[in-house]
């Protein structure tokens, strides 16, 4: 099975651009006693420090991914600049009088980690936010951020299904919900699961989740995929929705 | 120059090496194309050097 994941295009990307001579350095430096760092340990440091930082500054954000998971295509592009525009107007409009300080501190994750469908033809959308794929295009043609509460909701019953050992390809509902996932009280659409849950997607949701892209749990980040069309987004923070966390789930990488 | 002012002049030019550091990490840090486990241990350095700036540098 191929298991070519979102982050593992990204990552691999820039990472090829990256000196190893840089991650040993930063290895033997923080295996260094305190104290104990000679002038020019530091210094030959500084100099692979200040190579990768050049190397990295050619990577284009806006370019645009295709990778081939199980047959399936996926493309995805990291967010320009409306789609960061868009988003902070979200924050500050949830946020109010805190919201620029969240946003200082984490526009820099909005440049790694938002990415967007370039068309949603269905949705795994989640929660009280329950939308149709035709709300979903609309949102974004209009250049609208997509509402974060539902996004929560779909990643942490999807991380609360892995940890229970659930098939999320033989999840069955009664009531258009499932409700059975733990202390978190995850729930997620099951007609939605059930119509377009795919062992593709499936493939991508579990790196997702395992492939440490949540980098950090603490604070907001958001994140959106197609694939094939189908939408999975994520989203946390501090604002009214569920806070949760990743504590008992796998490590970033 | 006397043991103590070499030894000093030492603990400048360390301190003045390891800001140097620390700038170029925090330049490097906000990239965002620098990968999640590199910017990682980046931030563990850049930690590191703060706890670094707070001990004698020579013995």
């Amino acid at each position: 099975m191929q298991t070519l994941g979102l982050k593992g295009n990204l990552t691999e990307l820039s990472a090829e651009r990256v000196p190893q001579e840089f991650r040993q350095l930063l290895t033997q430096f923080l295996e260094k006693p305190r104290g104990e760092l000679t002038i020019a340990e530091i210094r030959a440091l500084t100099g692979e420090v200040v190579k990768a930082d050049e190397a990295l500054k050619a990577i284009p954000l806006d370019r645009h991914f295709t990778t081939k998971v199980n047959d399936h295509v996926f493309t995805y592009s990291l967010a320009g600049p409306t789609t960061k525009t868009t988003l902070e107007a979200y924050i500050r409009q949830k946020l109010g009088d805190d919201a620029p300080t969240l946003i200082n501190e984490l526009r820099f994750r909005f440049d790694l980690q938002v990415i967007v469908p370039r068309r949603i033809e269905a949705t795994l959308d989640t929660g009280s936010n329950d939308r149709t794929k035709e709300e979903l295009n609309r949102h974004y043609e209009g250049g609208l951020a997509h509402p974060i509460k539902s996004i929560c909701i779909a990643i942490e019953a999807i991380s609360a299904a892995k940890a229970a050992q659930i098939d999320l390809k033989n999840t069955a509902s009664d009531s258009g919900n499932i409700r059975s996932w733990g202390e978190k009280g995850a729930r997620i659409r099951a007609e939605a699961l059930k119509a377009e849950l795919d062992e593709g997607f499936a493939v991508v949701l579990e790196k997702l989740v395992a492939g440490g892209i949540f980098i950090n749990h603490d604070e907001f980040t958001e994140l959106v995929v197609g694939h094939n069309g189908v939408l999975i987004t994520y989203g946390r923070g501090p604002g009214s929705y569920p806070r949760w966390s990743f504590g008992e789930g796998p490590a970033p990488q | 120059m006397s043991e103590e002012n070499h030894e000093r002049q030492l603990d400048e030019e360390k301190m003045k090496a390891l800001k140097e550091l620390e700038g170029a990490l925090c330049s490097l840090s906000s990239k965002p194309s620098l990968p999640l486990r590199d910017r990682a241990m980046v931030l563990q350095v850049i930690e590191r050097i703060k706890d670094e700036q707070y001990e004698p540098v020579t013995k």
